[in-house]
């Protein structure tokens, strides 16, 4: 994710573009680019990713190129693409099963009296199909620059809380991200 | 990519708690997990959510070049 992800976010912004994720559509995967530096929070490009295929292991074990529903249209990566999609396809299916596993855990630890209730709630997380907000997000926050003053009592991407049932979170060898209890 | 589970622990350490929930029962044995380890774990990963709010987990099995690639 991260290596193929920096050489993506590189990319210069008419192949980005080309990616898009639909302004109109919440739950679809695409690029976006930064917003302008008077939203510092928001300053920050990602590009959102969902499972290739209603099977994911498909994508896995077969070599072909994976196709995209970006704007309802296909579009194909070019060939620099496509090892941040090969790498960010394959974690997703390992996060699916880090999820089914933790949702089995949940299921337990509360004593629900079906095991699956959460694998059930979440029948989206593999299947595009099924309509749902659960993604990998790939996240870049680009430099601001040496003259850039950040506005007093305000940081960078401030605290915030994630309203989904849970969120996996990965850091690169950077650092910056805080967990606070 | 080292670095990436040592800045995590760093900030954990931080926390008096330091929930850590090792998945290697569920994710590297050739057995499924028995009733008692599941529920071992799923008592586990209660406590660190209810009491602290979040939980590193180790032995989770995503592979380092997923993430590093």
């Amino acid at each position: 994710m991260y290596a193929s992800g920096i050489n993506f976010f590189q990319a210069p912004d008419h192949v980005k573009e080309e990616f898009q994720k639909p302004k109109d559509r919440v739950a679809y995967h695409g690029y976006n680019f930064a917003s302008d530096l008077s939203h510092h929070h928001k300053y920050r490009e990602y590009f959102h990713w969902w499972p290739n295929n209603p099977e994911p292991n498909m994508f896995i074990k077969g070599e072909e190129e994976p196709t995209y529903n970006v704007k309802d249209i296909e579009i194909r990566p070019r060939d620099f693409l496509r090892k941040f999609s090969y790498s960010n396809q394959s974690l997703i299916s390992e996060c699916n099963l880090l999820c089914k596993n933790l949702f089995t855990l949940l299921a337990t630890a509360l004593q629900l009296p079906d095991p699956k209730y959460f694998d059930a709630a979440h029948q989206g997380l593999e299947n595009r199909l099924v309509p749902n907000h659960t993604y990998l997000a790939s996240i870049f926050y680009p430099p601001l620059g040496d003259e850039y003053v950040m506005p007093r009592n305000k940081e960078r991407m401030g605290v915030h809380t994630d309203w989904d049932t849970f969120t996996l979170l990965f850091m690169d060898p950077i650092g910056g991200l805080e967990v606070i209890d | 990519m080292e670095n990436i589970f040592k800045n995590y622990k760093l900030i954990i350490k931080m926390s008096e708690t330091q929930p850590v929930l090792d998945l290697s029962v569920i994710t590297t044995s050739e057995n499924p997990p028995t009733d008692i380890e599941l529920s071992s774990k799923a008592a586990e990963l209660h406590d660190a959510l209810s009491l602290t709010g979040f939980v590193l987990l180790t032995n989770h099995g995503i592979s380092k070049e997923s993430v590093s690639n």
